[in-house]
């Protein structure tokens, strides 16, 4: 990490793309587990059975496809975010700057505000701080090593932090099972986790059906009926792999990752390794929260609304206290501690690398928009202050997220991703292998995707989703649908609108496209990039830095030494005086290292070698899924 | 091998629910583990068979077809656009000039998926 220089914009956010397999896999695990799975999936795994658990093992088979089919187009093409592709591949400003908008607002809104809230849910059991002290300490932890380390730091704490998650929850996932009597135990004695407090205080006002505070029938099988249940098989085989096809094959903090491996067949490598540990969660979260309902039922299950708002603040329901109540009442002080740990670990983990691939976002794609004359040490300030910047709108949002959706919150999650990420997913499935879509029809198809998520989120945020007492009083006709079929139903309806749009108008001709289709990926010609402009004023603007370069060096000599505690901020951030002596490289050099990051052979035996891997974890997974359905 | 592969992979996470529908409750945990596996298995080796199958096609075949594509070449410049199904599905060289939306796996064989003109 020492020998990666933060100084330049490839150092900075892709880890100089000398990253081996496992720091990938670690990071993608890392970036990807936060506290608010830790929280969310043992708080629905506490209320709704197992099946919550098929959002995990969903993503080992989109993770492969994002090691397999996507990073060689990503790779090949030379980018650094995704905005970035889209630009290269359909031309034009406008489909760019709309995804780097929504990305980033769904960031705010998917990502950062759940993190923070449900680690400052667990701190908030654990600790008995005030929420605001304790996520702004961790904020600022976590700012610290972001602004300053960029993307190589980020994957190595990843890389330790996973390893602190993991061993962190195997121990409570210990714990739990001991005291609950074994595995067995957990499957007899979950039906019977019932509240003691059953009955309504005021039955006048309304009464409380056994439904809302029994088990659900079907809480031991992950394949659920199509109709009646709460996660409907075909929703999650379907609708889950379209919002995980976002996540995992498109969305920036996952694939910042896969970009700064050392050559494709790391890539893929770490892809498997996070697959096999994708496994996990059914065993260290959804049954932990499932075995923290049966010892502590009157908490974790309560159904009366006072009751609720007396043990967790929220009237709506506890079960997402679950697995913080676990770790304070069941671990002895010193591994409390260490579960502390755990979770301040993974919420660090996720959002560091969410606030790095904001600010990735955002310079390279919005500011360098704005002001394309900015130069590198320009775009290096601007994008950690935006970090800070966020650090801020996050700490603003947290009681919205309380707010909002109560006990709901993994829900709040998918159904936030429901309905904005599909017309991105199919923007970005359609764009990799379908060479006939151009840019008039991916912009509609968003724009017509957007809508659509729109008219179905705002309603739902207005009305509420209430609670099994006090349903929400959203109109039949928008809220009854799950946001899992709605999901299927958006990618559908976008993909034809895209399709339908790039039909009716003039297609892409080859040599824009070479390089960034799944079917010219291995194409050796010349590429006329759609960005022409954009790389003629990047031109311009390295003339321009070397002329500054040399008037800043002649002042210096001018000047003596540099103001001292200028150096001091210059080497914290990574730009000391020290990176100018570095040597420029040379145009051949440039060109050889564009050759060889955008190099996407593989060694055959290896090839094979990961291969083979790829169909063990799937026929691993087959099983597994095929064992809880 | 590529390109077959995703189509297995979407295949198969399409297909996951069908061997657990109709047994539930009959059948252990672990048998219904070991039927998806068996399953998946098979149609992995099934997509592997007939890749391999295909590669060997264009092994043996590029020098028929090569004769008889030369002669299309010749007689078809009217024809540029149309959808030719016949001797391009194991063609493995194509024209610079068709457009078409192509799934390329490792030993070059086109599948053709539409057909375009330009």
């Amino acid at each position: 990490m020492y020998r990666t220089n933060r100084g330049t914009v490839g150092g900075y956010f892709l880890a100089g793309r000398n990253m081996v397999w496992w720091p990938i896999g670690a990071s993608l695990f890392a970036s990807n587990i936060g506290s608010g799975h830790f929280v969310g999936l043992a708080g629905t795994g506490a209320a709704n059975g197992l099946a919550v658990a098929g959002f995990e093992w969903n993503a080992m088979f989109i993770v492969l496809l994002l090691g397999w089919l996507f990073v060689p187009v990503y790779l090949t093409a030379g980018v650094i975010t995704m905005p970035q592709y889209l630009k290269k591949r359909f031309g034009g400003q406008r489909i760019r700057l709309y995804l780097s908008i929504l990305s980033l607002l769904m960031y705010i809104f998917t990502k950062i505000s759940v993190d923070m809230f449900s680690g400052a849910v667990f701190i908030q059991q654990a600790l008995g701080w005030n929420i605001y002290v304790a996520v702004i300490a961790l904020l600022i932890i976590t700012t610290i090593y972001t602004v300053t380390g960029g993307l190589a730091a980020l994957m190595y704490t990843d890389t330790v932090q996973t390893f602190v998650m993991v061993g962190g929850a195997f121990i409570l996932m210990g714990f739990a099972f001991n005291e609950v009597g074994g595995y067995q135990g957990l499957f007899d004695k979950y039906m019977n986790a019932l509240p003691s407090q059953m009955q309504s205080p005021t039955p006048s006002l309304y009464n409380i059906s056994a439904f809302c505070y029994m088990p659900r029938k079907d809480s031991f099988h992950m394949i659920r009926d199509a109709v009646s249940s709460d996660l409907p098989w075909p929703a999650v085989i379907l609708g889950l792999s379209i919002n995980s096809l976002w996540y995992w094959c498109s969305d920036q903090v996952i694939v910042q990752r896969c970009l700064a491996g050392k050559n494709l067949t790391h890539v893929k490598a770490g892809c498997i390794l996070c697959g096999y540990l994708k496994l996990l969660p059914m065993f260290l979260m959804v049954m932990p929260g499932m075995i923290s309902r049966i010892l502590y039922p009157d908490e974790i299950a309560c159904v009366v609304p006072e009751e609720c708002k007396r043990i967790c603040g929220t009237e709506v329901g506890c079960s997402n206290i679950a697995y913080p109540k676990l770790v304070v009442s069941l671990m002895p002080s010193g591994l409390r501690g260490l579960m502390l740990a755990v979770m301040l670990a993974a919420l660090m983990s996720s959002l560091a690398s969410i606030f790095n691939s904001s600010g990735t976002l955002f310079t390279m794609d919005i500011y360098n928009r704005m002001r394309p004359q900015a130069s590198d040490k320009e775009l290096l300030i601007v994008g950690r202050v935006w970090i800070l910047l966020l650090v801020g709108v996050s700490i603003a949002w947290i009681p919205l997220v309380q707010a909002a959706q109560g006990g709901q919150l993994f829900d709040y999650i998918q159904s936030v991703s429901s309905y904005l990420a599909p017309p991105i997913a199919a923007i970005f499935l359609l764009g990799v292998f379908v060479k006939r879509v151009n840019e008039q029809g991916a912009f509609w198809g968003l724009v017509g995707g957007l809508a659509m998520g729109m008219a179905r989120m705002i309603p739902e945020f207005i009305y509420g989703t209430g609670s099994c007492l006090f349903p929400g009083a959203c109109p039949r006709l928008i809220c009854s649908v799950h946001y899992l079929y709605f999901a299927i139903v958006l990618f559908f309806a976008t993909a034809a609108i895209v399709i339908g749009v790039s039909l009716c108008t003039s297609p892409i001709p080859d040599k824009h496209l070479h390089r960034l289709v799944f079917s010219l990926r291995h194409s050796k010609e010349e590429r006329i990039d759609l960005d022409t402009e954009e790389e003629e004023e990047a031109k311009k603007r390295e003339a321009a830095r070397q002329r500054r370069l040399e008037q800043a060096e002649m002042a210096a000599a001018k000047n003596g030494k540099l103001d001292r505690l200028r150096q001091c901020v210059g080497w914290f951030c990574g730009m000391g005086a020290g990176s100018q002596e570095q040597a420029e490289p040379s145009l051949e050099e440039k060109a050889e290292d564009m050759r060889r990051t955008t190099d996407i052979t593989e060694h055959p035996t290896w090839k094979a070698a990961v291969n083979v891997n790829a169909v063990i974890m799937m026929a691993l997974s087959m099983f597994l899924w095929g064992y809880y359905a | 091998m590529n390109a077959l592969t995703a189509i297995t992979f979407s295949l198969l996470v399409a297909l996951e629910p069908v061997n657990c529908q109709t047994v539930r409750g009959n059948l252990q945990p672990w048998l219904q583990g070991l039927i998806a596996l068996t399953v998946f298995l098979v149609l992995t080796g099934i997509a592997f068979i007939v890749h391999k199958f295909w590669c060997q096609d264009k092994e043996k075949d590029p020098e028929v077809f090569k004769g008889g594509s030369k002669g299309d070449m010749a007689i078809s410049n009217g024809t540029e656009g149309n959808y030719s199904t016949t001797a391009a599905n194991f063609r493995c060289e194509e024209g610079r000039h068709v457009y078409e939306n192509t799934i390329e796996n490792d030993c070059g064989n086109t599948i053709e998926v539409l057909s375009t003109e330009m």
